[in-house]
Order: C-alpha cells, then structure tokens, then sequence
C-alpha cells in the first residue's frame, strides 16, 4: 500500500506487522519526496538520511525551528547559511515520539505574512492546483504525501491559513502547551508552534507527541496530554456557537462563503448545534494583531544585526554596518512588518496605537472567553478567500487572511482548521476553536467532523482502516 | 563659583550582582575569563532562546532595595529596552520599567557636621552588557571586538533623586552606599573593576529655586574621587556658560581623568525611543511578603544599626563611626569582644595600631595575620599586668608580622613584665644607689628626678618592669630616706 495512503495508525500497523520496515519507508520517502520537492517547491534543507530501526514517521519542520548543527534560514537571506547550536525542544519531543524530519520545510519569511508560500529561496505551489499558493512548504508537502506529519508555526493563524490552502488538518495548540525554545518566533506572546497533518488523528498524534512542560521555557505550562490517540467520541452533543459577523469579514470571497454556509447546514443536519452567536470584537482581532505582533517583531528581530551569526554586509562605521546588513538581509515583506511596528510603537504612536491594541487585547479575549462559557467550540472560516494565484501581491503591513484565526493566538486558545470543501479546484477549510487547554475535546469535535464531511484527501484518497 | 547658582546633583549609579550565573542563564559571572568564554545561546541572544530569570539576582535586588530603606514591589515585570549597539546581543537589554523592585528610598549621610537625606528615586534589575575593546580610540579605530563574557550579568541600577548639593556630598553618598552594599553581601562594589560604576546628572539653578533647569550626564568617572573631580568642573563650567548669558547643552559629557575635565561627546546615534514593554518571554514576577520578610530577617546588621549598638556600649561617635565605615573591621571588632570586655580599649587599639600596621603594609582586615582572638588575649594580658602597655605595642607588632601567638612571643622573649615586689625592691635600690644625683634632686624638691628613676629601672630591665609599682616602690624608699 502507498505510503501517501496510509494513515499514522496504519503505518504503525504495519510496522507492527512487519509489513513495512523504517529503512523502506525512508527511502521511499526519500526518493518520492524529492520528486514532489522538484514538483510543488517543498523544502529548503533536506536533512542527512537516518539509518535507524526506530519505527519512524517521516515529517517536516518548517524553516523556522531550530535543529542542533543543521542549517536553519527562516526562509530568510540573512539567515542563509545559519547553523542552529541547538534543537527545538519541540522537535527533541518529536523524535522520541517516532517523528523523524527528513527536511526543513519552505515558508514565508520569518513566517510574517498571509502564508503565500514565497520566500527568497523557493515558491511552494499548491498542490492541488498549479499557480496557485500552496502556504507552505510543510502544508503541501503533507497535502502531496511528501510526509506524513509537519511541525510549523503560528503566530496570527498562518499554520491554520496553510492547512486551509493545501486541504490538510492543521492544528495550533493552547498558548504554553508546546515548548517555543528554539522556535525562531517573532511575536512571543501570539507565537506557537503547532502541528499538520492528513486528517485530525494524524494531527493529534503529532501534536501529543510534541506538547509537554519545558523547564527551559518559562512560558511553557505544566499540563497533562489527554489526547493521544485513538481519539474518543465526544461524550454527548456538540454545540458550537458562529458569530455572524464572519459574513461581514473585509475580502470575504463569496465562494468562501458559499462552502462555509453549506457545510454548516450541512453539519446541522448531521446532529451538530451550531448557534449563531454575535461577537462584535471580531472585526477588531486582525489590526490588533497585526499592531502587536509588528511591534514584538520588531524588537525580536533586533538581534539579526550579522554581529554574532547570520550574514553581515560591510558598511563604513556600525550604525552603516547594520543597515546595510539588514535591508539586504530582509525581504521587502518583513521590512515593511518591522517599519510598521517601529512606527507603531514610537513616540506618541505608543500610546495610540501599541498601548491601546494591548488594552483591545484583554476585551477581545474576554469577549471570546465569554463565549465560550456558554458553548464548547466557535465555529468560523479559516480564511476569508480560497488559495490566490501566486502572482497575486499580498501588500501588508497586516495579513489580509487572519481576521478569523486572530482571536485564537489573541486569546491563546486551541485552534484547528480542517478541510470542509472544494471551489473551483481549491480546498476551503473551516476552523473550530476551543477553550484553554481543551485540545481534548477540541479534536475529538474535529474529527467527528471530519467524518461527517468526508473530504476527499489528496493523498490519503479512499480512508484506510 | 557664583552664590547665586546652586548645584543640582543626581547620580545613577550601577552594582554588578555576585551571583554566580548570570541574570537570564547559567553562564558564569566570574571576572577575568578569557573573552567569550563564559556565553551561550541565551547571553549571546542567539535565534529561538529562551531567557530563564535567576531567582538569587532577584533576591539580592531585595535585599539592596530592603537596605536602602525602599518599598519593595509587590509585583514586577521584566521589560525590554529596544536600541541597537553591538554589545547588546538581543537588540533590546532586559530590564525593569514600569516597576521597578525597589522605590522611595533613602540614605542618610553626615556632610559638615549636618544630617543629610539623599533620596533614591528606583532600584531596579537589568542585566550587562557586553565590553568593547577598540583597536584605538572610539573615534578612529580600524576595527573594534565585543567581549560577550559580561552582557547578561545581573546589575541594580541605582537612581538617587536629584538631592545631592555638591560634589563632596556626591562622594560621600556613594561612600556610604557602598559600605552598605558591602554589609548586605550583594556585590564587592569595586570601582576599578567595574563591579560599581556611577553616572551623574548635573545642573545649575538660582539659588532657592525649586525648578529643575537643563542638566548635563557625565560619564567615565571611574572612583569615588573621579566622580567628585568630574562633578566639580561641570559645575565650574555650566557656571561661567550661564555667567556669559549663554544655555546650557542638554548633553552626554565624557569625564577625561588626566585633564580632569569633561567633554562633550559625540552621538553615536539619535537619541533612542526605547519602546520599553514587558518582555513576553519572561512572566511576571509576584513578590510574595513571605519571600520579602525571609530576606529582610536575613539581613546582616546594617551600618546604622551596627552603629546604633556600637555607641550603646559606651564607644564615642567618632569610634563608632570609624569602625562600621569598614564592615571587615567592624566584624573584626565584635569578634574579638566576644572574648574580651574593655570595648574603648579595643576600639583604640583598632583604630590605632592595628589600622596603622595595616595601612603601613597596605593590607586589608581580611588579610591581617593578628587574629580576633590573638588580640584579644594580647590585652587581656596588659589588662592584668603581665605585660605593660609599651611592650604590648612591641609584641603587637610582632604578632603583625610573624602572625605568632601572644603567649608565645611573650615567652620567647622572656618579656613578662616584673611585678615582683621582691626583685622591684632590690632593682630600686641599685637605682638608688647608682644615682644619689636623683636622689638628692629629688629629696630638694625636684618631683621629676623620680621619673628619671622609674626610667632607670626600665632601662635596667629592658622595659619589663611594671612602671607603676616601680614608681610606688621607689617613691616608698625616697620618702624613708
């Protein structure tokens, strides 16, 4: 059976069987990866091939994770030949979970932006439909069956806007769930790293195996992983809340709409309670967001100056040293992001905007908090619009597809976008996000979802028991 | 300079922390490492690090704040100062901004004779950064190179009010800061290695004003006296600036040690907006009261309270004073009190021989070869008469250098003193004998031939006669003759 089919559960099956061995499986992996590598524009690093017996999973990490000794370049030129002297505690889990990443995958630069999948290095097509965005090397290359699983990150729901272009399950975990040391992040206080998957047990398999305390990450929280698979059936029904605002989202596309509005029906009438609910603070979510997360980058991404790593241009004095060094260094995305958070934060703008955006923060979270007393899950789009075209320009400073998945990193809650229909060729994906530390419950929705809408995976095709 | 202008002092003044690892990471503090030895990813902001507070830097930052007479916050956010410079490995320092550990504190000087409170306006944590080493002068050197071995050490940063009225008063603050620093064990608050380093904001305003007008930063002063020479010109020069009509910069001035005058400085760059805000990767700190109040009782005696007993049992203010400005002395002194009960002939035998043999050979307390005890059995023995105070001295002195036991020295050099009325008795009446000059002297009225013969029968024995027995015996056999 093709590995592309396979789910992790009958892949470990078969291992158990003897069916399959870890060497077949990484060189098939090897050799049909670097096919589709060629073909959608997957990966920048493929990392040395293994030679263990462990009974692996192959999988990617996005370029922005460290691993000890291997090149790491946030997709970025001034990263470009960047050797990371440690691993992510988040990939250290992965490994001993069975997760063995064969490449670092393509992204955005530094991951800021709306996911289009084009960095300086590479462009990542979508693999279901060609030029257009795949949103990122991990997403399509689980979308193809390149690997089975992918670690990457998510600050204002760029992981999420992936899963939702390369029709795959992506989830972002509770704020503190995972370990961020050596996640090249740009906004701590939004970022997490989350995980992707074929369908939502993949998924779930992958982000247990990753979640856990770190003691070298003092936001890191110690709480025990409830959802390992085999994931069980949600005790009693499902109520969900909409907030009917996402009708009004800025750049909705009509055949967003469209899938969004009939799966819903068609969610209802499989036994699900969606209420319509209002949430007034969602047309905030994005401008806070992009307000906070340009100011956090701009004072993480300081330390990028070509002094102690990274490249350095040559300049006449210091302060020439650093800028030249930076503005060759960045592309024109993330410059524009940094400007904007410096201007943003700077002298009276402070006040106005970077202080006042904290305040929203809290009334946003608690808005969506208080929904979520009354309901389990909050049900929206993952993202207003279907996969561009990759020559379509995605002009910033704030992302234009992260009004929906915003509130999650805003409020630090559990979110997961899973594929709910096609338009015109492309995947549509649909989002549910669940209250603190309620990954549990919050797959175990997912999944009956999942079931109930049977979409067609590219890979995985016909569902393998 | 002109009466009509009063000096308006500020200092900000920076204590390097004796913790062992550093403020965010385990990488070792200790001075004197070869460069870029003592670094990690954290300290050298490396991509995807994460910073881990040391709770003992904390601790410590409570204790000066306690010292220092200040409100300790309740809660704290670590915060981060966002500028560009080469030896601040993130982009941004860590440090305290919206609340600081420690607030509204105070120290209390004696300038001329009058009590003076300086007050501190913060005490807050931040960490180092790393040290510069230009191939030659800042200016025009071809290359320079950053030493990451310090950026991440902890440091208290010190912001006293603008309080201070001259630069005597400027020195003799940071003295008095210093020594109680030095009682709370945070730091060695040593000037020339840099574990001090102070910074003062100075301006001129008409004399009874309460307006605060353009003040100048000083930088570079590298002792106590570098900060009072530094302060003293600026005051001079802001003086005749303002005396020709002319303004007063708003400006960073360098402190040139061997001119003894400052500079301006050029900019290196804009004057920064910080765009200070909590750090996201580093919680807030609750300071529980039960933390503050196992610190507070902690604490070792204080130089005021030090001095506060000191006086209690019955020593003058001077001696008081003399003995807590120096926390090894002062421990010095309650050692040896421990087993010896005169405290003013104690204090004078510190404050005298033992700080003049010290000071002599250059030699602090802690590496006198005289222990407490030793000198306290060295008194006890002129107390009771076995040695007189003169040879005590002698012995002393001895002891000082060979670091031997009174006893000992005493024994080998058979310096008991003799009180032996017996043999005092037949030493008179030698002296007696040998000298009927004196005698007749004496016997015509001349009171002060006895002296001569007291001395003459010290002379006899080297020294070792008991001088006031001498003097009775002798005086005894005068009258009967």
């Amino acid at each position: 059976m093709a590995l592309e089919k396979m789910k992790i559960q009958s892949l470990k099956k078969a291992y158990e069987g003897s069916y399959l061995s870890p060497h077949e499986v990484r060189d098939e992996g090897y050799e049909k990866g670097a096919g589709l590598d060629e073909a959608y524009g997957l990966f920048l690093t493929w990392l040395p091939k293994k030679d263990s017996d462990r009974h692996i999973i192959p999988a990617a990490a996005a370029d922005n994770l460290c691993l000890e000794g291997q090149r790491t370049t946030c997709a970025s030129r001034i990263m470009e030949n960047y050797h990371s002297p440690f691993s992510a505690f988040a990939l250290e889990k992965a490994a001993a979970a069975g997760f063995e990443v064969v490449a670092k995958s393509n992204l955005d630069e530094f991951g800021i932006g709306d996911s289009t999948g084009v960095s300086p290095f590479k462009t990542t097509v979508n693999p279901w439909k060609e030029g257009h965005q795949g949103g990122s090397g991990a997403a399509a290359a689980v979308a193809s069956g390149a690997v089975m699983a992918a670690f990457a990150s998510d600050a204002s729901g760029g992981l999420r806007q992936e899963a939702s272009y390369s029709g795959v399950v992506g989830v972002k975990p509770t704020y503190g769930r995972v370990s961020r040391r050596g996640l090249i992040d740009y906004a701590s206080s939004l970022d997490q790293v989350g995980v992707l998957g074929r369908c939502v047990e993949d998924a779930a398999y992958a982000l247990a195996a990753i979640s856990g305390h770190d003691p070298k990450d003092p936001t890191s929280i110690d709480r025990p992983v409830d959802f390992d698979p085999p994931l069980k059936k949600p005790g009693g029904p499902i109520t969900m809340a909409c907030p009917r605002e996402w009708q009004e989202a800025k750049g909705l596309d009509a055949a967003v709409a469209k899938v969004f509005g009939k799966t819903l029906e068609h969610l209802s009438s499989q036994g699900i309670q969606i209420e319509e609910v209002s949430l007034p603070a969602l047309k905030w979510s994005s401008p806070v967001t992009a307000i906070i997360a340009s100011v956090e980058a701009f004072s993480t991404l300081a330390n990028f100056d070509g002094i102690r790593f990274g490249e350095r241009a040559r300049g006449e004095h210091l302060q020439d040293m650093y800028v030249q060094t930076r503005t060759r260094g960045f592309g024109p995305r993330v410059k524009e992001f940094l400007t904007y958070g410096a201007l943003v934060s700077s002298g009276k703008y402070y006040q106005d905007y970077f202080l006042w955006a904290q305040k929203c923060r809290r009334f946003i979270r608690d808005q969506v908090l208080a929904l979520l007393e009354n309901t389990s899950f909050i049900i929206l789009p993952t993202v207003p619009f279907a996969p561009p075209p990759l020559d379509e320009k995605s002009p910033g400073p704030e992302p234009k597809g992260h009004i929906f998945t915003s509130p999650a990193n805003l409020a630090g809650l559990p979110a997961v976008s899973l594929p709910a229909g096609i338009h015109d060729a492309l995947p549509v994906g649909l989002q549910l996000i669940g209250r603190p530390f309620g990954e549990g419950p919050l797959l175990q929705a997912a999944a009956l979802l999942e079931d109930i809408i049977s979409f067609p995976g590219l890979a995985l095709g016909e569902q393998e028991g | 300079m002109s009466a009509e202008y009063e000096p308006v002092i500020g200092l900000e003044i920076h204590v390097e922390l004796l913790t062992e690892t550093k403020l965010f990471c385990g990488c070792s503090t200790a001075f004197g490492a070869e460069p870029n030895t003592q670094v990690c990813s954290i300290c050298l902001g490396l991509p995807g690090h994460r910073p881990l507070l040391n709770r003992k830097a904390a601790e410590y930052a409570i204790r000066a704040a306690l010292a220092l007479n200040c409100r300790v916050a309740s809660h704290t956010t670590f915060d981060r100062k966002n500028y560009f410079y080469c030896d601040l490995p993130k982009g941004y320092q860590i440090s305290q901004f919206f609340y600081p550990m420690g607030t509204h504190g105070h120290v209390d000087i004696k300038m001329g004779g009058k009590d003076r409170r300086i007050g501190l306006r913060q005490i807050h944590l931040e960490e180092d950064t790393g040290k510069l080493l230009h191939s030659g002068s800042i200016v025009d050197a071809d290359f320079s190179r950053v030493d990451f071995n310090r950026a991440g050490v902890p440091l208290i940063e010190i912001v006293s009010e603008p309080d201070i009225r001259s630069p005597e008063e400027a020195r003799l603050f940071l003295q008095k800061l210093r020594a109680i620093l030095l009682y709370t064990g945070i730091s060695d608050c040593k000037m020339e290695e840099g574990s001090m380093r102070c910074d003062a904001n100075v301006s001129l305003r008409p004399a009874g004003s309460q307006e605060f007008f353009t003040k100048t930063e000083l930088k570079n002063m590298n002792s106590f006296r570098s900060v009072q020479k530094g302060i003293e010109y600026e005051i001079a020069r802001q003086g005749k600036v303002l005396k020709k009509g002319g303004r007063v910069m708003p400006e960073t001035r360098h402190f040139d040690e061997t001119s003894g005058t400052t500079k301006a400085m050029r900019s290196k760059f804009a004057a920064a907006d910080y765009r200070c805000f909590p750090d996201p990767n580093v919680p807030p700190l609750e300071v529980e009261k039960d933390w503050v109040a196992n610190i507070k009782e902690a604490l070792p005696e204080l130089p005021a309270a030090r001095l506060q007993r000191f006086t209690d049992l019955g020593l003058p203010d001077y001696d008081a004073e003399v003995l807590t400005s120096n926390k090894e002395l002062a421990d010095y002194f309650d050692a040896a009190l421990t087993h010896y009960n005169n405290p003013k002939t104690l204090s004078n035998w510190l404050m005298g021989e033992f700080l003049g043999l010290l000071n002599a050979a250059n030699l602090e307390v802690s590496q006198s070869r005289v222990t407490p005890g030793a000198l306290a059995r060295l008194l006890t023995l002129k107390d009771k008469g076995t040695i007189s105070g003169k040879i005590a001295k002698e012995v002393f002195a001895d002891m000082f250098t060979t670091g031997k036991e009174p006893e000992s020295l005493i024994e080998e050099k058979g310096l008991t003193q003799i009180s032996d009325t017996g043999e005092l008795e037949r030493l008179a009446g030698e002296v007696l004998a040998n000298n009927p000059g004196s005698v007749s002297d004496y016997k015509s009225g001349k009171k002060k031939a006895l002296g001569f013969l007291v001395g003459q029968i010290m002379k006899a024995t080297r020294g070792k006669a008991n001088p006031q027995l001498a003097n009775e015996i002798l005086l005894k056999k005068l009258e009967e003759l």
